[in-house]
């Protein structure tokens, strides 16, 4: 029996071809779509987990709130690892520091060529105890890394460097005077991990490069690392912490008040943190459940197509159905044949959406920023697999049109009263409005995810962000007399005036410890800050509102002013004019307030305005070593490409030809939103996608229920219904049908868009705009549709049509 | 007797209309006969046919074929009666497209469960027996309107069944196939099949042994031959 079921569903399936060919093609892009998202979440979630210990791997993080101001640190102090090392022997096998300076980049040199690498770190020597499964090509893990001034390279930066020989036991050279030699080369890391690194370099290294000091509790500018005992309960741990380094000496020193350690799963870090000073920016698992239920929703669009296009081309196969009934054939009989049918589509339909998908995915790479290879799934997932997925598949789509075409009674059907019923299926409009309307939602919500990208790009971030280069200084040619190289800069033509900073602004910044007095009780204080020179504000473009800017010259109180914001001030408690004069003290010495700037975006748009403080860096002279980026204003008429190319020419002079690292603020800014950008694209083609398959499906009932009013529509000719009359006949239906869709879009993406929105402290206000272009588009995209198929029909000669019948 | 009603009615409701498409319909038919049933369009004919077939069910009477009371059978039930013993031969032929002729003829040995070899040897016996064997691999579209019923008369007498029912067999047939049809239906009778013929066709009826004239859903007369 199966064998004929087979030959009948082949032959049936070649011999309504429209019908099989828009549920094939349907199928094929909901299922390639919903592969492309199941590769991506894999991807995601993969992050980290290479490492066999990642389970017990846990980085341990530090927070302090004062009032609602404070920090949530990713990074840590550097004595704090060891110290729990020896705190907690029991429970921690071993700790791993990670440092990178704060800086991005640093040079590195070999011979004569100089490269900037901005994947190099500081680690223990413990790194791969904590973090195994590194496969060294030459060198081993346990000897390779013992001693200062060793590093360990990959595979791909060993070729970079020395292309024709052995990389192993060769010098480089840091920042062009501390020799490395590299101890180990070991293969390319996978991507998927949330530290991604080229060259490590041991950690007692550090203190060739850095006033180190291994007692120093209050900078934090390294990641640790735990590796965990297997049967360590982590909470219990972060409590024993809490209480050891906290709880117990909060009495000698004040600002340890409202401070906490929290210990982070590895696997979580990639999906989950968006803490301050992370090594990199994470993704966040929130949109990963979007694009879950996104792929969902146009895998349920080409299901529904599939059942509503299989119901109504039923009706011509209505005598079929009666004729097997009369001679034999019982329901399940009937229900076995159609769904052989729609097992055998989706079979076809999943083996051409992996082709599909495999001849894609560079693009999609490209697209998503990944580096997915479909044949590392087939390693896990043997491909037979795909076949017991593809019956299942079947079966769910097509249960319901088999047990619908199933219940035909053959007495109806040979009397010929039966027909599947186009003008009065309820059912199926049911569907066909809640294909559309999921279309119109995810439309809407591109259209607004596009829409606050925009906005995140382009809004007034209370800064003058065009024409502002950012170079990299960090380094002792510059670092030696950074304002002989601000001077050499401005004799420039078209520069119009350069700062110094140690952040970028708009993304990111540091968190000063102040402290200040009222009623004779010293309050302790975390504010945000960067440190600046005295040009800060004139480069940025900022507005002071009370007060004044910087005096210009050298003096003490030059150096001894800093300038807050509005926030602060509302912070503390003050007005603009009572905050002029106000003090706080800091590890530098008291600090006056001079002036009050308006509010600017000191982070990227997630956050909101929070109080923050310009520190200026003039005198005292250990505070240059913070300096770690010029910023440079070209003048509005000077021509850009000029002045980069003279800026070159100063910097070579000045480092000796080193790599110069520079990026226009602008550039930087729009970075931040990468992933926004990269998603709001990707959700960009995904609804284009669902449009498609929903189009599609309305293609081909459009055409079904128009042919079956054939006879209707030449009676009507006959009695004197014009083009027009037999047009809005035909596409009336389809219009309300579009219609009644947006009513359930509408809301349905709304509240999703207003939850989405709340990510961000800045965003773009939903209007009608976007539902109204969305409605307008459904009802064209339904207009269309059903012209297409319906001009013919309303072109034809009435005889013909009757004759048809 | 193969066939007995008693008092057989069949009543629809059409928009709130009902029509008495048959009316105390009393009829005996044994095994072996050659019963038409002739009259004009609307008679009740096809409706008569559909009840004996049990396609349709009474709106009362009783209906006993081999002895079985059918009107109180459910639907499986009375599947399972008329696929063991029925045939059908349609005015549409009512092939399958998709399905070669062979195919076709094969279809309801399939539902009954016969395994390959044996659905083999009968499907050539029959398409010997009704001149079809050159036309095996052939579909219904490029088959005449006289080849593909044909077909269907091959396809309804596979199983052996005890009877065969035609609706208007010869309706779409012009005169020479026609008469191929009905002569093949008659040699089929010779050898001890049941046929009842329901027409509108006199020198069609006249094939018959025994010939019922339906008019307004009543058998108005009875005719032997």
């Amino acid at each position: 029996m199966l064998k004929t079921f087979l030959k009948l569903s082949f032959r049936s399936l070649l011999r309504y071809k429209e019908y099989t060919a828009i549920n094939m093609i349907c199928l094929i892009m909901g299922i390639s779509s919903f592969l492309f998202v199941l590769l991506y979440i894999t991807d995601e979630i993969s992050y980290d987990r290479h490492f066999k210990n990642y389970r017990q791997i846990y980085r341990i993080n530090q927070y302090f709130n004062v009032n609602g101001v404070g920090e949530k640190a990713a990074s840590t102090t550097f004595p704090l690892g060891p110290e729990l090392k020896k705190l907690f022997e029991n429970e921690v096998i071993s700790v791993v520091r990670v440092f990178n300076n704060q800086i991005n980049s640093r040079m590195i040199q070999v011979d004569h060529k100089k490269y900037n690498e901005n994947k190099l770190f500081f680690v223990d020597d413990h790194f791969f105890t904590v973090f195994s499964d590194f496969e060294f090509i030459a060198g081993n893990k346990d000897t390779s890394f013992k001693n200062a001034n060793s590093c360990i390279i990959t595979e791909s930066l060993a070729k970079k460097y020395f292309p024709n020989e052995e990389a192993i036991g060769k010098t480089i050279l840091y920042e062009s005077s501390l020799p490395l030699t590299i101890t180990g080369v070991i293969k390319v890391p996978p991507k998927q991990t949330h530290f991604d690194f080229n060259i490590l370099v041991n950690f007692s290294t550090i203190k060739m490069i850095i006033d180190y000091h291994s007692n120093n509790w209050t900078w934090n500018p390294c990641w640790t690392y735990l590796l965990l005992t297997e049967n360590c309960q982590p909470d219990k741990l972060e409590k024993s912490i809490q209480k050891a380094l906290i709880d117990d000496r909060k009495e000698k020193d004040i600002s340890l008040e409202n401070f906490h350690y929290k210990l982070q799963p590895l696997k979580d870090i990639h999906l989950k943190s968006h803490l301050d000073y992370e090594i990199t920016k994470n993704s966040d698992i929130k949109n990963l459940f979007i694009m879950l239920i996104l792929g969902f929703i146009i895998l349920l669009i080409a299901g529904l197509n599939f059942i509503n296009l299989t119901i109504s081309f039923s009706a011509s196969r209505e005598k079929e159905i009666g004729i097997k009934k009369v001679i034999g054939a019982n329901k399940s009989g009937i229900v076995y044949q159609f769904l052989t049918e729609s097992v055998i589509l989706s079979i076809f339909a999943l083996i051409i959406s992996l082709a599909v998908v495999e001849l894609l995915l560079p693009y999609f790479n490209q697209l998503a920023e990944k580096d997915i290879r479909f044949s590392n799934y087939y390693q896990h997932y043997p491909i037979i697999l795909i076949i017991p997925v593809a019956i299942l598949t079947g079966i769910i789509a097509g249960t319901f049109p088999a047990f619908y075409l199933a219940r035909f009674e053959p007495v109806e059907v040979l009397r010929k009263r039966f027909s599947v019923k186009a003008n009065k299926s309820y059912g199926r409009k049911i569907f066909v409005i809640f294909q559309l309307s999921l279309c119109t939602a995810i439309f809407i919500v591109s259209i607004i995810t596009f829409r606050q990208v925009h906005f995140l790009k382009t809004t007034d971030i209370g800064f003058n962000k065009e024409r502002l280069l950012a170079i990299s200084v960090y380094n002792k040619s510059i670092l030696s007399d950074p304002d002989k190289f601000k001077n050499e800069i401005l004799s420039i033509d078209g520069i119009k005036s350069v700062t110094k900073c140690d952040y970028l602004p708009g993304i990111d910044h540091n968190t000063h410890h102040f402290k200040s007095r009222r009623n004779n009780e010293i309050i302790e204080h975390f504010f945000p800050a960067v440190i600046v020179d005295k040009d800060f504000v004139k480069t940025l473009g900022l507005q002071i509102i009370e007060g004044r800017d910087y005096l210009s010259d050298d003096s003490i109180e030059a150096s001894n002013c800093i300038l807050v914001n509005e926030e602060l001030v509302k912070f503390m408690g003050w007005t603009n004019k009572e905050a002029i004069g106000k003090s706080f003290s800091s590890v530098w010495g008291n600090e006056k307030i001079t002036g009050v700037f308006k509010n600017y975006n000191v982070r990227p748009l997630y956050q909101p305005y929070s109080p923050f403080i310009l520190d200026i860096t003039q005198i005292p002279i250990d505070r240059i070593s913070f300096i770690k980026y010029f910023l440079i204003r070209i003048e509005d008429q000077a021509n850009q490409a000029t002045v980069l190319s003279k800026i070159k020419n100063k910097w070579d002079e000045a480092t000796n030809n080193r790599p110069l690292e520079s990026i226009f603020i602008s550039e930087a800014l729009d970075m931040q939103y990468l992933s926004e950008d990269r998603l709001g694209k990707i959700y960009g083609i995904l609804s284009l996608i669902a449009i498609i398959i929903a189009a599609l499906g309305l293609l081909g009932l459009a055409s079904y229920i128009i042919q079956q009013k054939t006879k209707e529509i030449g009676i009507r000719k006959i009695l004197g219904a014009s083009f027009g009359n037999i047009i809005y006949l035909l596409s009336k239906e389809f219009i309300i049908l579009s219609l009644l869709s947006n009513l359930l879009a509408w809301p349905a993406a709304y509240f999703f868009l207003k939850y989405q929105l709340k990510e961000f402290a800045f965003s773009i206000n939903i209007t009608l705009a976007p539902f109204v272009i969305a409605l307008l588009l459904t009802v064209l995209l339904t207009i269309v549709i059903t012209l297409h198929r319906s001009v013919k029909i309303a072109y034809h000669n009435p005889v013909k049509s009757l004759r048809y019948e | 007797m193969l066939i007995e009603t008693i008092n057989l009615t069949k009543k629809y409701i059409v928009n709130e209309f009902e029509i008495t498409a048959l009316n105390n319909i009393n009829l005996s038919i044994k095994t072996g006969d050659f019963v038409s049933i002739i009259g004009p369009s609307g008679c009740g004919k096809s409706s008569l046919l559909n009840i004996l077939g049990m396609i349709d069910r009474t709106s009362s009477g009783n209906y006993i074929f081999d002895d079985i009371e059918t009107t109180s059978l459910n639907e499986k039930q009375r599947a399972n009666i008329r696929k063991m013993n029925m045939g059908f031969v349609f005015q549409s032929f009512n092939l399958i497209d998709e399905l070669s002729v062979y195919e076709n003829i094969e279809l309801p040995l399939i539902y009954q469960k016969f395994k390959e070899k044996q659905r083999e040897e009968r499907v050539f016996q029959i398409m010997e027996k009704t001149q079809l064997l050159s036309k095996k691999d052939f579909f219904p579209q490029q088959l005449s309107g006289g080849q593909q019923q044909r077909v269907a008369i091959a396809r309804a007498i596979i199983s052996d069944p005890k009877l065969i029912l035609a609706d208007e067999p010869t309706g779409n047939l012009d005169s020479f196939h026609a008469k191929e049809v009905m002569e093949l239906l008659s040699r089929l009778n010779e050898n001890g099949a049941t046929i009842v013929l329901v027409t509108h066709a006199s020198h069609i009826a006249d094939f018959a042994h025994r010939i019922y004239n339906l008019f307004d859903g009543k058998i108005i007369s009875e005719k032997i031959k």
